[in-house]
């Protein structure tokens, strides 16, 4: 006897397992899973029917009922009503005179999980022990009434009377720490799926969140572009008109108008640059720009040989390493980044202080950084972040000129490389903006092309 | 005595117009600048449709100058016609434009303009680009054969 019931206690843990195994795939597949827990079930309780349990001698039972329940309680009306046709046809199959009563059962027993499942709103892993208990309660007392109507006359009496009190007493309390078991296996699927469900539905948003900011950001720079456009022909005609007049009829204007003509022109130069940085700002989302190897000594060079005969580098020492890295990036972009940076660093300057600007760099391990420092104003930790959103001017407009898009495009621009930049600064020191950026492989024929042709832009 | 020569402008903005016709006269240059505001008119004048044909009064210009973004028929339409017509395709054309965009630039060489100008933003921006093209193209270039 306690073998069988040893046997009967692992058949029901395997039943655990695989049933665990085969659940886990009902969140894409359920009919599928569905039939497959029926047939496991099903499997289980023909199992059991074969090797039963022996009370007494002549009186001999087995753990479907517990399956059964078990099946409709957790596997809903499919997999319980799959698992009870395999049974009741095996019950069928073996005949005998307990035919009618065992078929009978098999259909109670299931009925009553599936009774059970309905009353905890399909969620069977939220049955306590007491609501178990119940179910086994509920199962076998259907079970013994079976027996006791359908069993041949008189004999079903008096094995009932035999056997209900074992029955009731054992039974239920099976029923009970298989429920259990199932249980938490279920609720661990429900606890799993629930978080796959999560998952997925946090991806989509992520995605379409991804999506609606592309769009946004591609609609305003096609704004920025138009209005970029658009902008520029009053322009023209504003500046373009002031200027004649400021040609040709200055004799005839006194003082105050000729003045004014000026500050016209003035802010008209000033709107250009602005509509020219946004242009710029904008048209750097729009292409894609193919890495390369661009060695910066030469672009320095390049800069400094612009903006030396204007007037940003009147009276300023500025001193640059002699051989700057060479980085992986776009020549296009790396002349908008250090003429952005080098032109901040020759503008803002401290009164009373010779102004200097130092241009250094370093190569550690794969990455370039390239360093652009001054010892002007500098910027107050607090502004460190801002500085480079777009428009974001710390000085007001007559302190020093700007157009607040400068650093804005050395951020994109840097990022578009796969870089980052970052500012250190103490107001009324200077500040040190840092670009760091892929070093570009250096062995081999590219360096040697990069030198060639910095040799040839040199001559 | 040889007639100077004249330039067709194709500009629908008012401003651009009279800054570009006060620059050629500020650098004394008297060449006949007939002005027409849409690509359409452009291409009427040019095809000679209708009372337009008579080339006496409304000769074919030595100079097409160009602006890109017109109201209808756009200024890349008129230039590809242009380039496509026979009697018309060796006329030097101008492009003046604001735009920079490289996709303007690209159709503008593709169609077959002969250069391609950025509209200045000063007065003197204008001076200097009026002055360039009558040397450049007016004096230096020597001239396409006519179609016959």
């Amino acid at each position: 006897m306690y073998l069988s019931l040893i046997q009967n206690a692992a058949l029901l843990v395997a039943l655990c397992s695989f049933y665990s195994l085969i659940s886990r795939l009902r969140r894409d597949r359920e009919l599928l899973t569905r039939i497959l827990e029926g047939l496991l079930f099903g499997g289980v309780a023909v199992a059991g029917m074969n090797m039963p349990f022996q009370y007494a001698p002549g009186i001999i039972y087995d753990g479907r009922s517990i399956v059964l329940s078990l099946a409709g309680l957790f596997g809903g009306p499919a997999a319980g009503g799959i698992a009870a046709l395999v049974a009741a046809f095996y019950r069928f199959y073996l005949g005998g005179p307990g035919v009618w009563a065992g078929l009978a059962t098999i259909a109670g027993c299931t009925l009553v999980g599936l009774t059970f499942r309905r009353a905890f709103a399909d969620r069977p892993e939220r049955l306590g022990i007491l609501s178990l208990y119940g179910l086994g309660i509920s199962a076998h007392f259907v079970m013994l009434a079976c027996q006791l109507l359908l069993q041949p006359w008189p004999a079903g009496v008096a094995v009932i009377h035999r056997i209900w009190i074992p029955i009731m007493l054992i039974f239920p309390v099976a029923t009970v720490l298989m429920g259990v078991l199932l249980g938490s296996e279920e609720s661990r699927i429900v606890a799993e799926h629930d978080l796959m469900d999560l998952t997925a539905e946090l991806e989509k948003r992520v995605g379409q969140r991804t999506a609606e900011l592309e769009n946004a950001n591609s609609a305003l720079e096609a704004f920025a572009y138009s209005v970029s456009h658009d902008l520029r022909a009053p322009l023209r005609a504003i500046s373009g008109f002031a200027e004649i007049i400021a040609r040709r009829h200055r004799d005839s204007l006194n003082e105050e108008a000729s003045h004014y003509f000026d500050n016209i022109l003035e802010a008209s130069g000033r709107m250009d640059e602005l509509i020219t940085n946004l242009l710029e700002y904008s048209r750097l989302g729009k292409k894609v720009m193919p890495p390369e190897a661009v060695a910066l000594s030469p672009l320095v060079a390049e800069i400094l040989s612009e903006s030396g005969s204007g007037q940003t580098a009147a009276d300023a020492e500025i001193a640059v390493q002699p051989d700057l890295p060479v980085v992986t990036g776009n020549r296009t972009l790396l002349l908008q980044v250090l003429s952005n940076l080098i032109g901040n660093a020759l503008k803002y300057r401290r009164d009373g202080v010779r102004h200097r600007v130092e241009i250094g760099g370093t190569i550690e391990g794969n990455w370039a950084t390239l360093s652009v420092s001054d010892n002007g104003v500098g910027i107050a930790h607090e502004h460190h972040e801002k500085i480079f959103n777009i428009f974001q001017r710390l000085h007001s407009r007559d302190d020093s000129a700007g157009t607040g898009i400068g650093l804005a495009i050395v951020k994109k621009a840097v990022e578009m490389m796969g870089g980052t930049v970052e500012v250190e600064s103490i107001p009324g020191e200077g500040s040190v903006f840092r670009v760091k950026l892929p070093a570009a492989v250096t062995s081999g024929n590219e360096g040697g092309e990069d030198e060639k042709k910095s040799r040839y832009s040199a001559r | 005595m040889k007639r100077k020569a004249v330039i067709l402008l194709v500009e629908d903005d008012r401003m651009d117009i009279e800054l570009t016709l006060d620059a050629f006269r500020e650098v004394k240059l008297e060449n006949e600048i007939i002005t027409v505001q849409t690509g359409e008119e452009a291409l009427d004048y040019l095809l000679g449709r209708g009372d337009l044909a008579d080339r006496k009064s409304y000769p074919l210009p030595n100079l097409v100058l160009l602006d890109l973004k017109l109201p209808g028929i756009s200024g890349l339409d008129v230039l590809k016609t242009l380039k496509k017509t026979p009697v018309l395709k060796r006329l030097p054309v101008i492009i003046l434009t604001s735009s920079q965009e490289e996709s303007d630039r690209a159709a503008g060489y593709d169609y077959g303009v002969n250069s391609y100008l950025v509209k200045p933003i000063s007065f003197s921006g204008f001076l200097e680009v009026v002055k360039n093209i009558y040397d450049y193209w007016l004096t230096l270039n020597v001239k396409a054969p006519l179609w016959n």
